[in-house]
């Protein structure tokens, strides 16, 4: 009897922890969501090993990029000096007009302001797959940090907060094939849903094709769904293609935040449910 | 002893270079699967038990460090292992070619496992642009590195495990 028992041990341990797996997949695959303190134990046993993990790739990173990859670096400096200049002219025209704005929205007596609490988190893991685009911070429930929070860069949206353990927090960024944010040509004010492709770019579902869009375009958020303030800046638009049939146009945007290269990002301290007055 | 922290130190590698240190070594925005790679390298090398036990550990962390669905690579990376080990009784897997072949396979038929599971729940819709875009790329990848990887895990079996 014992005998038997032992020939079959392996493939009784392939079914039971197949079954295990199996009911997981069940689960989460119908509710939709993962949470439960197994989970944040294990990212929070990690997360040391991970800050110190991105330390050391990131410093032999910058002996590539400081000394080896300097070939070239002379006519590039000079073409990035000029448009620093461009940029410089732009960001004053800029500035003055968020001056104008802010004067004339306390004149319209907007109880609004556009600024709001920020947290700076650093980046300390990616997504251990190829198949979801997601990245780790180390930024917890501790530092304040909720579910759907928006994450942003200086220069763009990256995605919302997926999960939150004590020290750590989880980011689904706007390229997840699960992910979709409310956004506006900033042109000509259509409306879309912005997608993400699983790729380094995203789809805009839902563009009238009556709307005119061109190639170069920007794309923001439009504040719709009360999880992304209205206005921060997504990407541009880098492909069009419209059907003979169908009521919508297909439009490609690339983010404006480069999030393969990203080291630190910003979290935006609003509260999510604000809209739907669930707390 | 030796083997069981040979085994934890070989889990505890591959989970947090799978989910930090490889992001250096994407091409395209493709890493490679090198939990997949240890498990079926574990299969092949150890008990028939060792491989479903060791592979589904591995694969639950891996699932702790993605957003996807719990128990996707729990469940690929326990038949792998289970798999390998059934095929290290009929193979010769001190030959390379073997091992390429073997993680070519398990690769592919793990990007089908998930694409299918994916489907089930509406979360991949895109099947051709997925098998061309992901499953292969990272297929090729891993049949890559696994002749430099084989070797390493060896030498470091040969000189610490028993």
């Amino acid at each position: 009897m014992n005998l038997q028992l032992n020939r079959h041990r392996p493939q009784a341990l392939l079914i039971f922890f197949l079954l295990i797996s199996l009911i997981f997949i069940v689960i989460q695959g119908s509710e939709g969501k993962r949470s439960n303190h197994l989970i944040h134990s294990i990212i929070a046993a990690f997360s040391p090993i991970h800050k110190l993990t991105i330390n050391i790739v990131r410093g032999t990173g910058y002996i590539w990029s400081d000394y080896i990859a300097l070939v070239g670096v002379r006519e590039k400096n000079k073409e990035l000096k000029r448009k620093i200049e461009y940029l410089k002219k732009l960001n004053n025209q800029y500035l003055e007009i968020v001056q104008a704005n802010k004067r004339l929205v306390k004149l319209l007596s907007l109880q609004k302001t556009i600024d709001e609490p920020t947290i700076c988190s650093e980046i300390i893991g990616k997504d251990s797959t190829n198949w979801f685009k997601s990245i780790l911070l180390d930024k917890g429930s501790m530092d304040g940090v909720r579910v759907n929070m928006p994450v942003v860069t200086y220069n763009g949206i990256v995605g919302k907060i997926h999960e939150v353990t004590n020290h750590t927090s989880k980011v689904l960024l706007i390229t997840d094939v699960n992910s979709s944010i409310a956004i506006l040509i900033q042109r000509n004010r259509a409306e879309g849903i912005l997608v993400g492709s699983g790729q380094d770019y995203c789809t805009i579902k839902y563009l009238r094709k009556d709307v005119e869009v061109k190639k170069g375009e920007r794309v923001i958020t439009s504040g719709m769904g009360g999880f992304f303030p209205k206005g921060l800046l997504v990407g541009t638009i880098n492909k069009i293609k419209k059907n003979n049939y169908g009521l919508f146009q297909y439009a490609e945007v690339v983010p404006e935040a480069q999030i393969s290269k990203l080291e630190e990002v910003f979290i935006i301290k609003r509260n999510p449910y604000a809209v739907f007055n669930l707390n | 002893m030796k083997n069981f922290l040979f085994f934890l130190l070989l889990i505890f590698f591959s989970i947090f270079f799978q989910s930090s240190a490889l992001n250096i070594l994407a091409i395209g925005h493709i890493k490679p699967d090198l939990v997949l790679i240890v498990a079926c390298y574990i299969g092949l090398h150890w008990e028939e038990e060792t491989g479903p036990c060791l592979g589904f550990i591995l694969g639950l962390l891996q699932d702790v460090f993605s957003t996807g669905i719990l128990g996707l690579n729990s469940f690929s990376k326990t038949l792998s292992g289970y798999l390998c080990g059934k095929a290290s009784k009929r193979l010769n897997i001190k030959n390379i070619i073997i091992q390429v072949i073997i993680i070519f396979i398990f690769s592919i038929v793990e990007g089908i496992l998930f694409l299918s599971i994916l489907n089930i729940f509406h979360l991949q819709k895109k099947v051709h642009e997925t098998f061309f875009q992901l499953i292969l790329p990272q297929t090729i990848y891993n049949f890559l590195i696994t002749p430099f990887l084989f070797r390493i895990i060896d030498f470091f079996h040969k000189k610490w495990a028993v």
